[in-house]
């Protein structure tokens, strides 16, 4: 890592000076155009003698943030520090951004850098954009991220008995690069070419169950996926072609072992006999590809319709290899007989064909009449005779929009959604082997938009929708939803927007007691006088509210009980930056999260941010920050820590 | 016809070019008009601002079309003479944007490639509070963005997800060993899409689950309570003993949650 840690810096740092070398006799060159301009924008009516228009801008341009961070230690669960915040201590590439303008060698015409998160943070990413007019464009996307997660409250089934080993626990790393070019762009042909890799790998804890009993095991990680993609966009007269050509290659392979003698989660005797886990080596390798082809169009035929439809075809396959080998003592409960060794070894393949369609219509009869059409389907199945999957949606949609004047807009619609779904049903399932799933939803949709002047904008909508099949008993049946939100400017530097939010649903009694409430209020405000020069302040609060309430059978008893969740979240987040004299900066603010209902939960991170500069070419930054987060319920997992950082800003 | 030649003869003889002429008044905003694609296209500031001609003699507003300042179908249409023919504005209809009526400008920077400080969360600001709880994705650490996972121009798919590679939710560009297709499926996964169990944007749960507890997450589908054929989900764990905390923690034995290779139970 810390060689990581010093190829960034020293990736980074020569960049940076290069930059600011080579930057100079561009400066001088725009100076000096920039000079006559400066003297002629008062002759804003003689366009013969009006200034280039991009002489002043700087042709190079950038800063680095680099840092050291520390942590005080943390008090509480650190398991749970590095679950939610994960930040560490030492040198840190904090904040990249590089612009180089109309480089000698004229490869490009624009070339941004960014970068962030380097030398160990959890989220590490670096951004490369390159692009010539008319020539081609370049992105290149890499991002660094960890996943740590040991959270004994998750899925813990002996945390009453005070054990607070997690036994869904992880450590991995997921890396992702995404690598796009696009040849001449904004020409009539424009080909382009793409290559996406994820990966992940890492360690984690899983469970190792048999019959009467599970383990906690060790469990390796590792998994990666290629896709290579190429295309045209192609514009003919008033149509648009996208054809696209993809293929998708992955593997997952995981590694399940343990070496030791593991009690597993049954401490009592089975019919008189302690199961335990010996060794294990359970190894999933699991290949598959799939070829894809996309394709889009568009097209224009007059001036009052616009046509588009897409298309979407792939048919990912996987073959699995399977293989266990595990040892010590354990029980089959069918013929309830003891085993001290167990060995299988399992080939299986995996095909899923899923294809998916739109068209879709815009049409201006009148020019403040706007009318919306689409047609949509998406359907996918299993090769699978036993474990048949199968999943066709379709939807139809029509909305209507009325611009009735310049400050009202009236839009109304209707949706109907369809699908009929299969899947293997369950061993008391009354259905047969399948379960069948239906979907019928008719969708009514009203809104409006209306432009108080000069400052004021409000917008609603309101959506209600009745079903007379669902797919799941949880799925959303008969909701009605409402949004409004109003946006004022009170002056060109305050604006304040509030926001109401509401989703209820009631399912029929047929498709079994579902109720929802969500209710979601926020109001945000935003203060820049003199256009933020010397304050900046940005605040917010939103409530959140849900209660669901879900009735489900005690198979044992077959007693009807009631499940009820409800959660009320409350949120702050504020941020004051106040320039003092001398252009240094104080930023103040953060986040605060407080919760109460089904898992009550604190969380706040206060933070104040001091920047510097010591010349043109360099700030000092210095930063606190504190978190702190405790679940009433699970106080095991309650953690607060302290956090300082200084740093350097390099600007050129 | 007669018309049309005056008005070309009057370009002709006028002295009026942009956007060197619009310039003159708006340098700051040509200035960094430069930097961008947008430069490159001929007569730059006419294709969005009608009337710039005729303004640049009067200087009376009122001359010259702001995209910023009209109505939804005409901004969009401001736009749309040229972006008409995009790959992005396939799903654009199908979209939750082209049907409130955002526009285009409400969320691009036309003359900048600074982008909007916030530019989502300036209208979704209850979703921007979500990404304050302890367990979300990274947006503000810059690992993750909005249009990662949402295709803000529109969609193909059938929810609120953008696509990535072939018709997949975009939920697999980072979650890749998710993806599948398994030999087990766990239907929902399919049908409803991972927003069935998961609150993607923050959650106070550490799988960013959509209830407190798992076993209550599971049991909305598999609780036997209905008899309605047409409803999927009547799957009852019969020999569970729902009371003891061993059993109630569902994913600690069916580990294989999202799918499994090798058993339909999806224990491992």
């Amino acid at each position: 890592m810390r060689h990581l840690q010093a190829i960034s810096i020293g990736f980074l740092l020569p960049l940076l000076l290069a930059g600011q070398e080579a930057a100079k006799p561009e400066e001088k060159k725009a100076a000096e155009a920039a000079a006559p301009a400066a003297g002629e924008k008062k002759k804003a009516k003689e366009p013969e003698v009006a200034p280039p228009p991009t002489a002043e801008e700087p042709k190079t341009g950038g800063s680095v943030d680099l840092g050291y961070r520390w942590n005080s230690d943390v008090t509480g669960s650190y398991d749970t520090y590095r679950s939610i915040v994960n930040l560490g201590e030492g040198p840190r590439v904090l904040g990249f951004h590089y612009t180089l303008m109309d480089a000698p060698s004229k490869v490009w015409d624009r070339l941004d850098l960014s970068a962030a998160g380097w030398g160990g943070d959890p989220a590490a990413w670096f951004r490369l954009d390159a692009s010539k007019i008319s020539t081609y464009r370049l992105r290149l996307d890499h991002r660094d991220t960890a996943y740590f997660n040991a959270m004994p409250s998750f899925a813990n089934p002996l945390l009453d008995r005070g054990v607070f080993l997690n036994q869904r626990a992880f450590d991995t790393r997921r890396k992702y690069t995404d690598l796009s070019l696009v040849m001449r762009p904004g020409k009539n042909f424009t080909p382009y070419f793409g290559y996406t890799r994820d990966s992940g790998d890492g360690r984690g804890v899983t469970t190792f169950v048999t019959d009467g009993n599970e383990y906690p095991v060790a469990n390796l990680l590792d998994d990666r996926t290629h896709n290579v993609r190429g295309g045209v966009e192609w514009t003919i007269g008033k149509g648009h072609l996208t054809l696209e050509q993809g293929g998708i290659v992955f593997d997952d392979n995981q590694s399940v072992s343990n070496t030791t003698r593991n009690p597993g989660n049954r401490r009592t005797p089975f019919l008189g006999r302690q199961l335990f886990l010996g060794d294990l080596l359970q190894t999933y390798q699991v290949d598959g590809h799939s070829i894809y082809s996309k394709a889009l169009a568009g097209w224009q035929p007059t001036s009052w319709l616009d046509m588009t439809g897409s298309f979407l075809y792939s048919q990912p396959k996987s073959d699995i290899l399977y293989n266990q080998v595990n040892k010590g003592l354990f029980t089959d409960l069918d013929t309830l007989v003891f085993a001290d060794q167990q060995s299988l070894r399992w080939a299986a393949a995996a095909r899923q064909p899923h294809s998916t369609g739109t068209v879709t219509a815009e049409i201006r009869p009148h020019q403040r009449i706007r009318i919306m059409e689409s047609v949509f389907t998406d359907r996918f199945h299993n090769s699978s005779t036993l474990d048949r999957l199968v999943w066709n949606q379709s939807q139809q949609q029509i909305d209507v929009m009325v611009d009735a004047s310049r400050w009202l807009t009236l839009r109304g619609g209707h949706r109907y959604t369809w699908g009929d779904g299969s899947s293997r049903g369950g061993l008391f399932s009354t259905n047969g082997i399948f379960d069948a799933g239906k979907l019928r939803r008719n969708t009514w949709t009203a809104g409006g938009t209306v432009r108080v002047r000069p400052r004021l904008t409000l917008f609603g909508d309101v959506e209600m929708a009745r079903s007379t099949a669902i797919l799941f008993r949880t799925s959303l049946g008969d909701f009605d939803k409402y949004r409004l939100r109003a946006k004022y400017d009170v002056t060109a530097n305050l604006n304040v927007q509030i926001t109401f939010a509401s989703l209820r649903n009631e399912n029929p009694p047929q498709f079994g007691l579902f109720s929802l409430k969500q209710r979601q209020a926020s109001a945000a405000i935003q203060w820049l006088p003199r256009g933020g020069k010397h304050i900046k302040l940005l605040g917010e609060y939103a409530r959140n509210s849900m209660r669901s309430v879900i009735d489900y059978t005690v198979p044992q008893l077959l007693t009807r009980e009631r499940s009820e969740y409800a959660d009320n979240g409350h949120t702050v987040s504020a941020f004051l930056d106040v320039r003092l004299p001398g252009a240094a900066t104080v930023a103040l603010g953060g986040s605060s999260f407080q919760s109460s209902g089904s898992r009550p939960t604190s969380f706040h991170q206060p933070q104040v941010r001091l920047t510097a500069p010591v010349n043109k070419h360099m700030h000092v930054i210095a930063e606190y920050r504190w978190f702190s987060f405790s679940q009433p319920f699970y106080r095991v997992e309650l953690f607060r820590t302290h956090q300082f950082l200084a740093g350097i800003r390099l600007i050129q | 016809m007669a018309l049309l030649s005056q008005e070309k003869k009057e370009a002709e003889q006028s002295d009026y070019k942009a956007p060197d002429t619009c310039a003159g008044c708006h340098d700051e905003i040509v200035g960094a008009f430069g930097k961008i694609r947008h430069a490159g296209v001929k007569n730059s500031c006419d294709s969005c601002h009608t009337g710039a001609r005729k303004h640049s003699e009067s200087v009376d507003p009122a001359d010259v079309q702001n995209p910023v300042k009209l109505n939804g179908l005409a901004a969009d249409k401001s736009c749309l003479s040229c972006h008409q023919n995009q790959a992005t504005h396939a799903g654009r209809i199908r979209g939750g944007h082209a049907r409130s009526a955002v526009t285009c400008v409400t969320c691009h920077s036309i003359h900048t490639t600074a982008k909007k400080p916030d530019n989502c969360g300036q209208c979704h600001a209850g979703t921007v509070a979500e990404f304050q709880r302890p367990y979300k994705h990274g947006l503000a650490t810059g690992a993750v963005k909005c249009a990662d996972c949402h295709n803000v121009h529109g969609r193909t798919l059938g929810n609120s997800f953008a696509a990535t590679s072939a018709n997949e939710p975009g939920c697999n560009k980072c979650h890749g060993d998710k993806r599948g297709p398994f030999v087990f499926e766990h239907a929902p996964v399919r049908q409803e899409g991972c927003s069935g169990c998961h609150e993607p944007h923050g959650s106070a749960n550490p799988r960013m689950l959509n209830r407190a507890e798992v076993h209550l997450q599971c049991l909305e589908c598999h609780t036997n309570t209905t008899n309605n054929a047409s409803v999927s989900g009547t799957t009852p764990p019969a020999f569970h003993n729902l009371r003891d905390p061993r059993i109630k923690n569902c994913t600690t034995c069916h580990v294989k949650i999202h799918g499994s290779h090798v058993n339909r139970a999806l224990l491992r």
